[in-house]
């Protein structure tokens, strides 16, 4: 017991090494105790190729203990020195029979083949611009056609030297007006692609500024691109992107109030008297980082409250003249006397989420000790005392990078407050069916279209729950089910009297003669329990009528998280032809099936 | 100072059972690679608030090299 106990203290103190702002002496004096430790705790396996243009040795390695922070472990392959471009485009045996997830391209600016000279033309610069983005091109397009695999591209970052002086970034000859350019063009060219990422090293090598960035000498001895001590800054972006092509990205912020939100206690100073808005250095800072929240909360960023108050005195704060964010803003609202970690359990079940979904942000030290101690899975910045550091303090840590962001994400606090509502509706009614049927739901039920490709692939990625197979699919494979005589697909989307959920819902079969093997289906937790898997297996059943589909297979995979559905496919009329705890295989004979019953219009 | 040198590099080179002296070599221990004397200089380097020149870092062979460059840069 105390051996257990003891793990998880290490396991705690080893994760917060890598948060940021990191603890560099220990991630590099412990990495190999720190990976011993985290090991256990991996749910998933995943395979990353390196193609380096520079040494990496030392960058796999954190970056896998960043993984393992995110309970991803990974096995890696390693090109050889600066065979970046001869593994992706001609490949090698061993790069093939690895068959990487994921793809990581580490280039830095020493990799450019040529830079402007300056007896050169405007147009003999764009034609070496060409040159170069043709040389990436062939990287990517080898990389996409050998593997199904997720590429991520490191930019440029800045030459720590300006031959031109400060014409460096203005005049078309100069080294860092031509990193620019490329820069603009590599984003250019992974905006319309789905399965390639920037790891934007040019933002890294700012933040850090470029003297801390890279060592000269580390160069000339070993060829590494960067300093050892920026390797962190590095490896946790490529995991942060990472964890969004996995989606375990989190999803709400959780705040406190008093001295984190405003300056001082607004139960003992009240709403005039605490620190927020105009008029002093402090209360303006505090302004700033509520605009900073408000801006994640526009994108998709879930926000909740938990903080000791009396709730109505809470409340009064954000009536404050100076309070950017209002109560409007906030999915969950926990203000009582409660220990925090009992509230943010309430909270994600409220919300429907898991705690490891949640970000704590609390500016005292032993509320956060408390919630990291009960709630390993919870991320908690260490948020020291001075309020001008809170919002890097979030940023930093790149806990809600996503692949894109779709009109879903930005709908979807109205859709999470809309949720609240609901919870109070159901207090109103008798029985829960009551409910439903006064919510007046309606679906609008489809196969897969283009215009809804991104937000499908999004969604199968991001569900952890209401996923049968835990399978992940990039935006190319929706793509080629479209239209396919190959696939069955339907996506749902619905509606009710509180609001739009837009787009919750998807299943994929696969026709095998006469039987529909289904291969995805997922729903979002923002829907449960309303009876839209019953309507969605209602409208399968017809389209496997239309395509004379006799038999419909369905299989149930355990993940950490899918418990909740394994007994989905028994729910829906199919029989149970074998497995166990980890796995089932189910039937349905279409002839027998009868339409559920189901509180939603079509 | 060499206890002090003698920590880091066991905690880099993962090991508690090594008896490293003055006389140590990378040659004559498994996990100390070129990788591994890379990262044992940063980690002094981190550790001690210095900064090796390339030549420095180059002409260590030796525990011993490595207390007496250390022991000159803290000066």
């Amino acid at each position: 017991m105390y051996y257990k106990y003891f793990m998880k203290d290490v396991e705690m103190d080893y994760a917060q090494a890598l948060e940021y702002p990191y603890d560099l002496k220990k991630i590099f004096r412990k990495k190999k105790a720190i990976k011993r430790v985290l090991l256990p705790t991996a749910t998933k396996a995943i395979k990353i190729a390196f193609l380096g243009g520079s040494t990496t040795a030392e960058i796999l390695d954190i970056l896998e203990l960043f993984l393992l922070k995110n309970q991803i472990r990974a096995e890696f392959y390693e090109s050889d020195y600066n065979r970046y471009y001869e593994d992706a485009v001609y490949g090698n045996d061993k790069l093939d029979e690895f068959k990487p997830d994921i793809v990581y391209v580490h280039t830095t600016g020493a990799n450019i083949q040529a830079f402007p000279c300056i007896n050169q033309t405007n147009a003999e610069v764009d034609g070496l611009i060409g040159e170069e983005l043709t040389k990436f091109k062939a990287i990517w397009r080898g990389l996409h056609h050998r593997f199904s695999c997720q590429i991520i591209q490191n930019n440029f970052e800045y030459n720590h030297l300006r031959a031109l002086g400060a014409l460096d970034t203005i005049d078309y000859r100069g080294k860092n007006c031509y990193i620019l350019k490329l820069n603009q063009e590599f984003a250019r060219l992974a905006e319309v692609d789905d399965a390639l990422h920037i790891n934007d090293i040019h933002y890294l090598s700012s933040i850090l500024g470029l003297d801390e960035w890279a060592d000269r000498s580390l160069w000339w001895s070993s060829k590494y691109a960067l300093s050892f001590n920026s390797i962190p800054t590095l490896a946790h972006n490529i995991s942060s992107i990472i964890c969004g092509i996995y989606g375990r990205t989190k999803k709400c912020l959780t705040l406190d109030l008093d001295n984190t939100l405003w300056g001082g206690v607004v139960g003992d100073d009240g709403p005039e008297g605490i620190r927020l808005g105009e008029g002093d250095a402090v209360a303006e800072a505090y302004a700033s980082f509520q605009r900073y929240i408000k801006l994640l909360h526009s994108r998709g960023v879930i926000l909740s409250v938990c903080s000791k108050n009396d709730e109505g005195r809470a409340k009064e704060g954000f009536g404050s003249e100076g309070s950017v964010l209002g109560l409007n803003d906030f999915a969950a609202f926990y203000a009582n006397w409660s220990p925090k970690n009992q509230n943010i359990e309430n909270i994600a079940k409220d919300l429907n989420i898991g705690g490891d979904s949640i970000v704590f942000v609390d500016d005292n030290p032993v509320e956060r000790a408390l919630v990291s101690k009960e709630l390993p899975q919870v991320a908690i910045p260490e948020l020291g005392s001075d309020v001008v550091d809170y919002p890097a303090l979030i940023d930093r840590n790149n806990y809600f990078h996503t692949l894109n962001i779709t009109t879903d994400d930005i709908q979807r606090n109205e859709s999470y407050r809309d949720n609240a509502k609901r919870h109070q509706e159901v207090e109103h009614h008798q029985n829960y069916d009551d409910f439903l049927k006064s919510l007046g739901m309606s679906a609008i039920i489809n196969s897969f279209d283009h215009a809804n490709e991104v937000r499908i692939a999004q969604l199968i990625n991001k569900t952890n729950q209401f996923n049968l197979t835990g399978l992940r699919v990039a935006t190319p494979q929706v793509d080629e089910a479209i239209n396919n005589p190959r696939y069955i697909t339907l996506y749902a989307k619905l509606k009710d009297k509180f609001g739009d959920n837009g787009l919750v819902s998807v299943v994929m079969g696969e026709i095998q003669g006469q039987t529909l093997q289904i291969i995805v289906w997922v729903m979002s937790c923002r829907v449960f329990k309303r009876t839209l898997e019953s309507c969605v297996m209602n409208v399968l059943v017809q389209k496997c009528l239309e395509h004379d589909i006799r038999i419909i297979k369905g299989r149930y995979l355990a993940t950490a998280k899918n418990e909740i559905v394994s007994e989905h496919y028994g729910d829906m009329g199919f029989a149970k032809l074998e497995g166990d705890v980890g796995s089932s295989a189910w039937e349905l004979d279409v002839a027998t099936y009868r339409d559920l019953d189901t509180m939603i219009n079509i | 100072m060499l206890e002090k040198i003698r920590d880091i590099l066991l905690d880099v080179l993962d090991r508690d059972d090594l008896d490293l002296t003055l006389e140590s070599r990378p040659d004559q221990v498994e996990e100390w690679d070129s990788m591994a004397q890379i990262q044992i200089l940063v980690a002094l380097e981190n550790e001690f608030g210095i900064k090796f020149t390339l030549e420095e870092s180059q002409g260590i062979a030796c525990v011993g090299d490595i207390v007496e460059v250390v022991e000159r840069k803290m000066g």
